[in-house]
């Protein structure tokens, strides 16, 4: 277990290094003068000069990459050209945002998507689950800012129940955030919703066409008591762990929903860096969800492997 | 030759009874349809007149069926047209990256080795931020422009095709076709294109299909987040953005029409990616 547990880490370790140099290249030097990328054609060359200076983009590349790798390690990312402050402080105060949003949208959609995939695995090929499985897809494949449009103009304009921006009065109570979070919630909720209703499915008909099922059916237990015990609990169980993979789509889902709904949160830094040309934010902005991508495939795999026990006493021996 | 005549029968055979696949398809003819011949079906100039400004943001009415713009240019023209931009920048987006992730995935499955790690590294990294993200950081770094959208999402296609493709090569360097040809001190190049090629096409086209559709979500995406694009083209994404400030107004026409175009081609591509996949994995 804990060799597979130290490979898995060095794996995570050596793909974060490559991914640094890919989020380097796209913001030093596909740029190519960063300076005058940001300063715009009309800047004097000694303005231009004096911000590669300021910003250190005049050393050269491998100069600047350690630099920035460097620093980075020790929680320093340099300051927002745009904001003037750390781009630490900045992506912490989004990162709360982001994860506030990301956690009404898992508290919504994980019990509904799990009961979702069980019924349908159980009317295999009845219309329950033909309805379930290209509802599913369909919703899985609408892109979030469509269907938030129409939840806004449902919901927010005709109907009046929710407001149609996600960020709460200065000081809210934690009932108001909320409300103010579920609108936002429900595009990511149904973009998650076909894909861990597909898999729970799967995994449910894996269990009912395992053999240990057929024999438990066989000895004579009650149907009911066979779902509960050998086919929910062998399913599920790894199922828990693949939700934790989808925090990397949820990200890129972030980004146009808090555009759409003018939240602050990681996605709507990243955009605003990327339209400002604030490289450093971008940077660090990329860098972070990079990290918390590899983290939660990281800690899925880890559950993943700990929840199942052929794997878990599999590996002891 | 009968075997693979008598799969295609039975893959046909799953297609033409799955009802899903025949309503995306349907879908998807009617957008291909509007793309091409678009300007012919349209009431009105998609690019508007300048005497359309007096005529701006009207509700739906029989003149026009969809209302009108901020511009006062017809809606319903605009939607029509619109199908050209997306299907066009994804249809080429997706081609780019299923040549290149093929090329890729014949080489890498076939010889292995220190190649195949390296670029299994590269692709985790590359998976490790959103295509949106990464587009974006593109498009930030290179400056918007459609050119720039087809190429970010074809090479960013390239190596997750070339991971499915890798697989399917690696079951078939297995099989003794393979090494009838070895023996036969056949070039390596031959191998690769005429012998193994065609028998890992299925695996590309269900691979290009499941793109096409990610292609076109995206590219919707970044159009929405103003990515990418001229104004001037009827683009559905751009057009949402450009008026969902006006729906706290109540003018909720130049953003529900598209939004809706939106929602059915999507929905109707996948439905053929589905039916595809299922019919070719089962």
């Amino acid at each position: 277990m804990s060799r597979y547990v130290l490979r898995r880490i060095g794996l995570a370790l050596i793909t974060l290094l490559l991914l640094s140099m890919l989020v380097f290249i796209g913001t030093q030097l596909l740029p190519g003068d960063v300076a005058r990328r940001v300063l715009g054609p009309f800047a004097t060359a000694e303005a231009v000069e004096a911000l590669n200076a300021r910003l250190g983009t005049d050393r050269p590349l491998v100069v600047q990459y350690v630099d920035w790798v460097g620093s980075a390690l020790q929680g320093d990312l340099g300051q927002s050209i745009t904001f003037s402050r750390p781009v630490t402080e900045l992506l912490g105060r989004a990162l709360v945002n982001s994860a506030k949003l990301a956690t009404v949208a898992f508290v919504i959609v994980v019990p509904l998507a799990l009961a979702g995939g069980v019924v349908a695995a159980l009317r295999r090929g009845k219309l329950t689950d033909r309805i379930i499985t290209v509802g599913g897809l369909s919703a899985t494949v609408i892109p979030e800012f469509v269907s938030g449009i129409v939840l806004i103009i449902v919901f927010a304009i005709i109907l009046d129940w929710f407001p149609s921006t996600a960020t709460p009065p200065e000081g809210a109570g934690f009932l108001t955030q909320v409300h103010s979070l579920i609108l936002p919630a429900i595009p990511l909720v149904l973009v998650l919703f076909g894909y861990i209703a597909r898999i729970t499915r799967a995994g449910v008909i894996e269990a009912i066409d395992a053999d240990y099922t057929r024999t438990a059916i066989l000895k004579g237990l009650p149907r009911g008591r066979v779902i509960r015990r050998d086919v929910l609990r062998n399913a599920l169980l790894p199922t828990i762990a693949v939700i934790a993979s989808q925090v990397g789509y949820l990200i890129g889902g972030l980004v146009v929903v808090e555009v759409l709904f003018s939240y602050q949160g990681i996605g709507r830094l990243i955009f605003d860096a990327s339209q400002k040309k604030d490289f450093p934010l971008l940077a660090g902005g990329v860098l972070v969800i990079g990290v918390a991508f590899q983290v939660s495939m990281l800690l899925a795999d880890l559950a993943y492997s700990w929840l199942n026990p052929r794997i878990r006493v599999g590996a002891k021996s | 030759m009968t075997v693979p005549t008598t799969s295609r029968v039975q893959r046909w055979h799953v297609i033409r009874r799955s009802p899903t696949f025949w309503v995306g398809a349907a879908i998807t003819l009617v957008w291909v349809l509007s793309a091409i011949f678009g300007d012919l079906l349209t009431p009105y100039d998609p690019l508007g007149t300048p005497q359309d400004v007096l005529n701006r943001l009207q509700p739906p009415s029989a003149a026009n069926w969809f209302g009108t713009d901020e511009l006062g240019r017809d809606v319903l023209s605009r939607v029509i047209v619109g199908a050209r931009q997306v299907l066009t920048v994804s249809l080429a987006a997706t081609v780019i990256g299923t040549i290149l992730g093929t090329a890729l995935g014949l080489v890498v499955g076939y010889y292995g080795g220190l190649v195949d790690d390296i670029i299994g590294r590269i692709l985790d990294a590359f998976l490790s931020i959103p295509l949106v993200i990464t587009a974006m950081l593109a498009l930030a770094a290179l400056g918007p422009n459609t050119f720039g959208v087809i190429l970010v999402i074809g090479l960013v296609f390239t190596p997750l095709i070339a991971k499915t493709v890798r697989a399917a090569v690696l079951a078939e360097r297995q099989l003794d076709y393979v090494t009838a040809a070895q023996l036969l001190k056949e070039s390596s190049f031959y191998i690769l294109f005429v012998e193994i090629f065609p028998n890992v096409t299925n695996v590309i086209i269900v691979e290009f299909t499941v793109r096409l559709g990610y292609a076109i979500f995206t590219v919707l995406a970044l159009s929405f987040l103003g990515f990418g694009l001229e104004p001037s083209i009827p683009d559905w994404g751009l057009a949402i953005s450009q008026h969902y400030q006006y729906l706290t107004g109540n003018i909720w026409w130049p953003v529900l029409f598209p939004a809706l175009a939106i929602a059915s081609l999507v929905v109707g591509i996948n439905l053929v990616a589905d039916g595809i996949a299922q019919a070719f994995e089962n």
